[in-house]
């Protein structure tokens, strides 16, 4: 019975880091309903740890506050690799070579900022951060607190962006009837257009927070590649609340293997599990198998 | 392909190669050899990726399963049990088959996609498990010793043979039926499991000889090396490598993964003490040779010979 | 206000449509007959902008249309129901109506008053107007196609068999739909159908293509006359 706020704990920690976790694996999602399959997604996000690093140490730019800058920065960064160097293989309808490219961009963004800041552990937690909010026995680290809300908020802004309007209308309709939603005018460059957008932005988003709350190197990356897909396979494809539930059960089976097994295990773990999940019900646990 | 024309040029080289070859390591200093081994290690393992990648459109981005599966079945066998090496390097092999059988049957059905991460995460597994294992070592590794007692030269020729192997592995895929069943999916997999191509099975099948032999290459490599680790066997720089080599090369090609695993060597060593900038190059080359090349330099190279001299010219 | 000059279209090597000439004037309802394979739907693709002709030429409204894109053509007034009725199975009535606003802005601007005019017409999409549209029955799929088309207020209507699949008292209802519209919104319709006979019989004129030729064109009244139309393609009904 004493245990008890200890297992309440990991399991509030689990819910908070599962759903901070959905907000990468959101973006992902996104593209893979179009076909866009974005292998660089993770070191993406480190790319934009490290952008806060150096407004960090350069500027003394607060990391929460540096958001501001950092996501249009990503945004930025990611509309024009998209129009340079993918756009070219996704109108064509080439997703495997899409693939590839997005990996050997990840090879060359993980060794470019190896290169640049070393293989060192960075992080850019402030110590205004590092506190718990205690709640009766329940301790909660307000990092993940604040990973919580800030991508919970995101959650929020992307689920009125897909109902209310048109443009996110057209994103979900073009996974369902592609031909349909260019007969009313849809265009798959738009498309793309705005799913790389929202992309760099939960990258932008998730990794400056990540910074903040983990520490990070530049070899960070596929580790929030691998979850986030995870979390997606669990989940399935096809709606954000689908994603988000995914994300939350995967944060749960990491912290409490992290708990219970150690963490050299822990992502070994998570991956076995998930791996099992995916060879039982690949569709995601939330689908309906039609 | 035209399969008349094929052999003529197959067999013209097969004999060129013979000769060179066979005589390299007796005019060439230690350090070439070495090398050459190397090359000849990565043209096994890019060969299957290859042609897993080009013409059945099953990317793997774990082929480090079977590599690492190598090394610790040689080492466990032979080093530790003492097992004949001809004997534990078989069994390498199969380790592997057994692992890509597993793999292939639980998710070769999902998309293209979902698989490659499948086979990423069986690789990491794979790799966490045996870092944790003090029985071969842990994360400090072992020593192979019978590969003190191996001169360079017959790893040498091991390796050659390696190669061939490959290079016959996947000439037989392109032959007879299953060369019809893959070239079906190639074109057009839903329509080939259509007209009654059991897709699934000419894949898994390929991809489990393709375990087989790579499991076979992580024993060579071991036979190489000397040395047994984790990150050496199922660390990801192999799967880099492998997707740098074919796409540099030209994927789906006999020769593409042979040019690339040349590229791949040289550029490793010119750079070795700049492990960082070398990744760095091979993943922007990569990507230049995409947009620019799909075909990669042989398919450049091939292009080139079919329009100047008007053959059909498909290795 | 379309007009379709000699247009040959052709899948790589293959081609499926021969110099087809096609007219349809303002205010009229026009019907295309064919066996399946004739080439319909890919015409009905090339009109709209999804396949490119390799000759031959599209008008709308006196403007070159056939190099244009599928975005631009429809926001110059082409709407289209396409074969089966293209629905987003997995968003409601209501969101599939507005994806049909989607393309111009002035049919964005008028969105509300657009939905009304729809929920009118078809009241029972009113009462389902926040049901998931795959789990709507075959004819009221059908109607929230046509309704999801209206909503862009197009001046030409294009309908790729919009009776496929239905039962016979369904076929009616659907096509009686067509007829109202046309008289009610006084909307320029090409229909394209299977069921020649009650078709024809709401058309002012009519074309009938078989192996991606034209082989007929004419007043309703006159094909209809036709001794083998009857026989090819009223024998079934």
């Amino acid at each position: 019975m004493e245990e008890w706020p200890m297992i309440l704990n990991l399991l509030i920690r689990g819910l908070l880091f599962g759903g901070f976790l959905s907000l990468a694996a959101c973006g992902l999602s996104l593209g893979f309903q179009l076909g866009f399959i974005n292998a660089s997604h993770g070191d993406m996000a480190v790319l934009a740890a490290y952008i806060s690093w150096i407004l960090l140490t350069t500027f003394g730019i607060d990391p929460l506050f540096s958001l501001v800058m950092v996501s249009p920065m990503m945004v930025l960064i990611g509309l024009i690799l998209q129009k340079l160097l993918l756009n070219r293989f996704l109108l064509k309808g080439n997703m495997d070579v899409v693939l590839i490219v997005t990996f050997a961009l990840g090879m060359c963004i993980r060794n470019s900022l190896q290169i640049l800041f070393s293989a060192n552990n960075r992080s850019l937690s402030q110590p205004y951060m590092v506190q718990g909010l205690s709640i009766g026995p329940l301790v909660i680290p307000l990092p993940y607190l604040i990973d919580f809300t800030i991508a919970s908020a995101m959650f929020m802004i992307l689920h009125l962006f897909f109902v209310k309007t048109f443009a996110g209308r057209a994103l979900r309709a073009v996974p369902q009837n592609l031909e349909a939603a260019m007969m009313l005018g849809v265009k798959p460059e738009t498309s793309y257009i705005y799913a790389m957008g929202i992309m760099a932005l939960t990258q932008a988003v998730f990794g400056v927070l990540m910074g903040s709350t983990y520490v990070f190197n530049p070899n960070s990356g596929m580790a929030y590649l691998l979850l986030p897909i995870s979390a997606i396979m669990l989940g399935g494809l096809g709606s954000l609340k689908k994603t988000f539930i995914g994300g939350l059960i995967l944060g749960e089976i990491l912290i409490l293997c992290g708990y219970f097994i150690g963490s050299e295990y822990q992502l070994v773990a998570c991956y076995l599990i998930a791996l099992m999940l995916i060879l039982f019900k690949p569709e995601g646990l939330l689908t309906r198998r039609s | 392909m035209s399969h008349t024309n094929n052999k003529l040029y197959i067999g013209l080289t097969l004999l060129m190669s013979l000769l060179i070859l066979g005589t390299f390591p007796s005019y060439s200093g230690p350090f070439l050899t070495m090398c050459a081994i190397q090359v000849f290690i990565y043209v096994a393992a890019a060969q299957m990726w290859s042609f897993l990648a080009g013409h059945l459109g099953v990317i793997s981005l774990g082929q480090q399963a079977f590599i690492g599966m190598g090394m610790y079945t040689l080492a466990i066998l032979n080093e530790i049990y003492k097992w004949p090496l001809s004997v534990s390097m078989i069994l390498s092999g199969l380790a592997g088959a057994v692992i890509a059988a597993v793999v292939s049957l639980s998710f070769l059905r999902l998309r293209g996609f979902y698989f490659a991460v499948a086979t990423i995460l069986v690789a990491e597994t794979l790799s966490n498990l045996f870092r944790n294992w003090t029985f071969v070592g842990a994360s400090t590794g072992m020593r192979l010793s019978v590969g003190y007692e191996i001169p360079v030269n017959v790893i040498y020729y091991v390796a050659c043979a390696l190669s061939a192997l490959s290079i016959l592995t996947v000439y037989c895929f392109h032959s007879s039926k299953l060369g019809f069943a893959i070239r079906a999916i190639g074109c057009d997999e839903d329509a080939a499991s259509e007209i009654g191509v059991n897709t699934f099975a000419c894949k898994a099948y390929c991809f489990i000889v393709s375990g087989f032999i790579t499991g076979l290459t992580g024993a060579v490599f071991t036979l190489q090396t000397m040395f047994v680790h984790p990150q050496a066997g199922f660390g990801f720089e192999w799967g880099l490598a492998l997707v740098f080599i074919s796409v540099i090369g030209g994927m789906g090609t006999i020769m593409g993964p042979v040019i690339g695993s040349i590229i791949y060597v040289t550029l490793r060593n010119i750079l070795s003490g700049y492990m960082g900038l070398s990744l760095l190059l091979q993943g922007a080359l990569c990507i230049a040779i995409l947009t620019v090349a799909p075909e990669g330099v042989w398919g450049l190279i091939s292009k080139y010979v079919r329009k100047r001299f008007k053959i059909p010219f498909f290795i | 206000m379309l007009e379709v000059d000699r247009v040959s279209v052709a899948y790589g090597d293959l081609q499926v449509l021969f110099d087809v000439s096609l007219r349809v004037r303002e205010g009229e309802l026009v019907v295309l007959l064919g066996p399946n394979g004739a080439g319909k739907t890919t015409l009905i693709k090339t009109i709209i902008g999804l396949l490119k002709p390799k000759s031959g030429s599209i008008s709308f409204l006196g403007m070159r249309i056939e190099k244009l894109s599928t975005s631009e053509i429809i926001k110059l007034g082409i709407a289209i129901v396409p074969e089966g009725g293209g629905l987003f199975p997995s968003m409601t009535v209501k969101e599939n109506l507005l994806m049909g606003a989607y393309a111009s802005k002035e049919a964005r601007a008028k969105v509300k008053d657009s939905l009304e005019a729809v929920y009118n017409l078809f009241p029972t999409l009113k009462e389902r107007a926040n049901q998931l549209a795959g789990t709507l029955s075959g004819g009221e799929q059908r109607m929230l196609a046509i309704g999801r088309a209206l909503m862009s207020r197009p001046k030409l209507l294009i309908l790729d068999e919009p009776s496929l699949g239905l039962g016979p008292k369904l076929v009616v209802t659907v096509l009686t739909m067509v007829e109202k519209i046309k008289k009610d919104e006084g909307l320029t319709i090409l229909l394209v159908e299977q069921n020649a006979r009650a078709a024809l019989q709401m058309a002012d004129r009519g074309y009938v293509i078989e192996n991606g030729r034209i082989v007929l064109e004419g007043t309703a009244e006159d094909i209809l006359k036709e001794e083998y139309i009857k026989r090819a393609y009223m024998g079934g009904l």
